[in-house]
């Protein structure tokens, strides 16, 4: 897949008077996000650093009607094909670049029926980073050749869905002693493997099914009951439910690797939703991330007792920033 | 015999505008019965497929009144407002179709209010708009039907005689 630069990839979202703002900022330059806000600079989050950028005089660099023609330009002006996204707060767009959005929710029935009034965009630059799970793998290989579950573990931001992207790619392809599998991705807020109708946006390797949006829970009960994966692969644990499901998952013998939020594993137990998990020992491996060393450096890796996985000889360094 | 090749000629020229008043009758409620059935396949492929608009409209068969949807498909992907697009598409559309050409100002109008709307919401809400275009496209094909039946024979009718009248005036 080629990669495309961040202005490549935004130009054909953002109107002339935008795209001018940022012609002095290098197309090659490591771009995470860029955020627009009504009445507001363009704020361009890099790796380390940011800059805010404010039109002529010191003006706000965005209006509302420059929201709406975004929002507009995201859904190729067909809301009812993302509404599901859009009620989510998100649109996935092609090359993996993800469009946050922030205005009024409106309601109807008690439920949200969709977002209206868009002030805040955040288009997420997603990349790939193929090859971060590899050092990892000895680590997360049974002695057949299977993965044991994993549970990855860090605060936000730390690279969970980097690492499980390149876990699924890795398992699918396979990699050292980790044979090839059947791996199931089940990517409910379309990061993990960012489709674009139905198209993935990464590599995420040849023996790979995608069950995108939806609930969570459904998607993993599905997959288990129609495309009997070997190796299910979800993001964020966030509930109960999601917990529950992944417990089935992990019943039903298959391999289960997810993320879940916590700075320690010892915040991972306070987590009513993950107790369950925790207690019957589903997850035969954790890793936790941090950034000690950057953003994804790996800062432990443990099996399902707790007990600490010697991690000499690996090199462990920022990678996600690579 | 000059006199008599233009008597002959000059009746099937009044036979023919009879016989295309009648025609223009019968083609605009035909081409509201095909703009119904597309709005319909519009509204269904919309739900499931869930293809941005553009990419539907040029991609699927829409049937009789396909040219249509097909140009003005074209015309959003060329980055024109869905209004605007629909106003372009209908112009080239009734240039080579004559059974486009032969909708009303009030056909058009209803089709305009909801093109312009097309992209705009949902698909709850563009089930509703479409409901109600094809309501009103409905009560239209009634009623070309209806002059259709009650003025295309007449039509048809006042040409063929109109035509024999002129002759024997001039004989």
């Amino acid at each position: 897949m080629k990669a495309k630069n961040w202005k490549t990839l935004l130009s054909r979202y953002l109107p002339e008077r935008i795209l001018s703002l940022l012609a002095d900022v290098d197309a090659s330059a490591p771009l995470e996000e860029l955020r627009l806000r009504a009445g507001k600079p363009l704020q361009l989050c890099f790796g380390g650093y940011e800059r805010l950028i404010y039109a002529a005089g010191g003006q706000p660099a965005c209006f509302a009607a420059d929201c709406a023609a975004i929002v507009a330009r995201l859904c190729e002006q067909s809301v009812y094909a993302w509404e599901e996204e859009l009620k989510h707060g998100f649109v996935t767009l092609e090359g993996g670049v993800r469009a946050g959005l922030a205005g009024r929710s409106v309601l109807a029935d008690g439920q949200l029926h969709h977002l209206s009034d868009v002030t805040g965009i955040c288009f997420r630059i997603a990349r790939a980073c193929e090859g971060v799970a590899e050092p990892l793998c000895d680590c997360l290989t049974r002695a057949d050749g299977g993965l044991y579950s994993t549970l990855i573990v860090s605060p936000p931001g730390c690279g969970k869905t980097t690492l499980l992207r390149d876990l699924a790619r890795i398992a699918s392809y396979g990699y050292g002693r980790l044979r090839p599998m059947r791996v199931g991705i089940v990517d409910t807020r379309f990061e993990l493997a960012g489709c674009v109708r139905g198209e993935a946006q990464f590599d995420i390797g040849p023996r790979t099914d995608v069950q995108s949006g939806g609930a969570k829970t459904d998607g993993i009960r599905q997959f288990i009951r129609c495309m009997s994966p070997e190796v299910l692969i979800t993001d964020e644990i966030g509930d109960t439910d999601d917990a529950v499901a992944v417990a089935e998952a992990a019943a039903a013998g298959v391999c289960v690797a997810a993320s879940a939020h916590a700075g320690t594993l010892r915040h991972l137990a306070c987590r009513p939703a993950l107790e369950r998990l925790l207690s019957d020992r589903l997850f035969e491996r954790f890793v936790l991330l941090g950034r000690s060393r950057g953003v994804g450096t790996v800062e432990l890796v443990c099996d399902g007792n707790g007990k600490k996985l010697n991690l000499e000889g690996i090199r462990w360094q920022n990678q996600l920033r690579s | 015999m000059a006199k008599s090749i233009a008597l002959i000629a000059l009746f099937f020229f009044c036979t023919g505008l009879g016989m295309r008043g009648a025609s223009a009758l019968e083609r605009r409620a035909q081409m509201l019965s095909a703009l119904i059935g597309s709005v319909k396949r519009l509204m269904t492929r919309l739900e499931y497929a869930r293809l941005p608009l553009s990419q539907l409209l040029c991609t699927e068969d829409f049937g009789e009144a396909g040219a249509l949807w097909r140009l003005f498909g074209e015309e959003l992907q060329s980055g024109l407002s869905p209004d605007a697009a629909w106003t372009a598409a209908m112009h080239s559309a009734s240039a080579d179709d004559r059974s486009i050409a032969s909708l009303s100002d009030a056909d058009r109008a209803a089709l305009l209010r909801f093109a312009s709307g097309l992209g705009k919401y949902d698909v709850r809400t563009q089930k509703e708009q479409a409901e109600l275009l094809l309501a009103e496209l409905a009560d239209s094909a009634r009623e070309a039907e209806h002059q259709y039946g009650k003025k295309g024979r007449v039509y048809r009718a006042m040409g063929v005689l109109s035509g024999a009248a002129v002759c024997i005036l001039l004989v």
